[in-house]
């Protein structure tokens, strides 16, 4: 016992060290987990707080350029809807959305995240999808009551279920890690005809994405002559490094449509 | 509260300001990110008898960028990496130090010489940056580690040094 403190009193410079490494992989570790709440993050009090204020300092600097996009989407939205007032058959599918502004973005990193300044009081939950009218950006992590943390797209956990526009096959897209407008998409079999260029959309299968956002277009085709599966690197038509505004959907029959799929599962 | 003390709060309060609010945001070349705030934890007086306070320093350091980052525990565990081997780095650059490790000495390019802080800057930011990147990307991918590494280190050591150069020449007056 007295050499054991002995040991401790010699060497606490080293222990201490050990101690501390090890508590701060106890805690990356506990925070790699997507659904695992994280204890410190930014959806707390202080650094959310300071993130708005820096962010609505910033905000001033780019208004023209905003305002200039809110108009373009303005006219888009109106297109729309002229459209489906005179299509006969209505979408089945409604979406609820909300929109929010980001307060926090990171690109650079191997798994990045987004802050938005609503949260809980404005009908923000976990696991909902945040999109713009140009692409997918991620789901929603954590929430507090006036802000939330998204896990972005660029992200090596994110995986999105999307199709090919032309001829509705599905794969999956992938992120691989390396260049912010870049991702990758799996498991489309390659029998299926592909050009470069084609526009790749939502499939709207997993109940978190509307189906046929834009996101994409194929840039790269590398399959090989025995390959069962297209090998495919595709751009993200939105600029992920300079948004600000963003939309938060929920599908309002989502519920239902979980219940359906998982009472014929057994 | 001496001197010292007031000063490397300062200088904590100002670095931690810079890194969340101003370089979390620069992006050199697309995806170079320089952490600045390593000044404060190289500038840190050496002083053995204190040691375990500035693992203590370092970590809530690194902790505290994690929470504007969203990246639990990454960087904490790298400055405490860094500031656990700083102190035996300079000791092998310097061996004069040795004996006067019990006396509070002070980090400055006017007193340990260009070179030397060149070197120690390069070294403990190399460090800093490998760790981080490593365990970032989770995988054994050790190319893109490698490049990234040494990309985000250039860039970090040249501005290190240059708040270093700026540094002492304030301290001259």
């Amino acid at each position: 016992m007295r050499n054991l403190l002995e040991f401790i009193n010699k060497n606490n410079h080293l222990i201490l060290f050990i101690l501390l490494e090890v508590f701060a992989l106890f805690l990356i570790i506990q925070n790699s987990q997507f659904h695992k709440a994280a204890f410190i993050n930014s959806t707390n009090g202080v650094t959310a707080n300071s993130f708005a204020i820096v962010s609505n300092f910033k905000n001033y600097f780019s208004l023209k350029k905003t305002n200039d996009l809110l108009l373009l989407e303005n006219a888009k939205l109106k297109s729309l809807i002229s459209y489906q007032s005179t299509d006969s058959i209505s979408s089945k599918d409604p979406y609820q959305f909300i929109s929010a502004t980001i307060i926090n973005n990171s690109i650079a990193k191997a798994n990045n995240y987004l802050t938005l300044d609503k949260g809980e009081v404005d009908g923000i939950r976990k696991g909902m999808g945040v999109i713009t009218n140009k692409g997918v950006i991620g789901i929603v992590k954590e929430t507090s009551k006036g802000y939330s943390t998204v896990l972005s797209i660029l992200h090596s956990q994110s995986k999105v279920s999307v199709a090919i526009q032309k001829n509705n096959h599905f794969g999956s897209l992938q992120w691989d890690g390396k260049n912010y407008k870049k991702a990758r998409i799996y498991d489309i079999p390659s029998h299926v005809d592909l050009s470069l260029g084609d526009t790749i959309i939502t499939s709207g299968f997993s109940h978190i994405f509307p189906s046929k956002i834009k996101l994409g277009i194929i840039n790269e085709i590398n399959t090989k002559e025995d390959d069962k599966f297209h090998n495919i690197k595709m751009s993200f038509i939105e600029d992920l490094k300079q948004l600000r505004y963003v939309n938060v959907c929920q599908s309002l029959n989502k519920e239902e449509k979980v219940e359906l799929e998982n009472s014929s599962d057994e | 509260m001496n001197n010292i003390t007031i000063r490397h709060s300062i200088r904590f309060l100002l670095f931690i300001f810079l890194q969340i609010f101003i370089f979390n945001n620069v992006f050199f070349l697309g995806y170079i990110n320089p952490y600045v705030y390593l000044f404060f934890i190289l500038m840190l007086p050496f002083n053995t008898s204190n040691k375990n306070t500035y693992l203590i320093i370092a970590f809530f350091t690194g902790l505290i960028i994690d929470a504007f980052q969203n990246s639990m525990g990454m960087h904490a565990f790298a400055c405490v990496l860094i500031a656990y081997a700083r102190i035996p780095i300079l000791l092998r650059l310097v061996p004069q130090l040795k004996s006067k490790t019990q006396t509070t000495i002070e980090f400055s390019m006017k007193e340990f010489g260009v070179q030397i802080s060149v070197i120690y800057t390069c070294i403990l930011v190399f460090i800093h940056h490998f760790v981080l990147f490593a365990i970032e990307a989770f995988r054994f991918d050790i190319g893109n580690i490698l490049l990234r590494t040494i990309a985000s280190a250039i860039v970090t050591s040249v501005l290190l040094i240059l708040f270093q150069f700026l540094n002492s020449r304030n301290t001259l007056k």
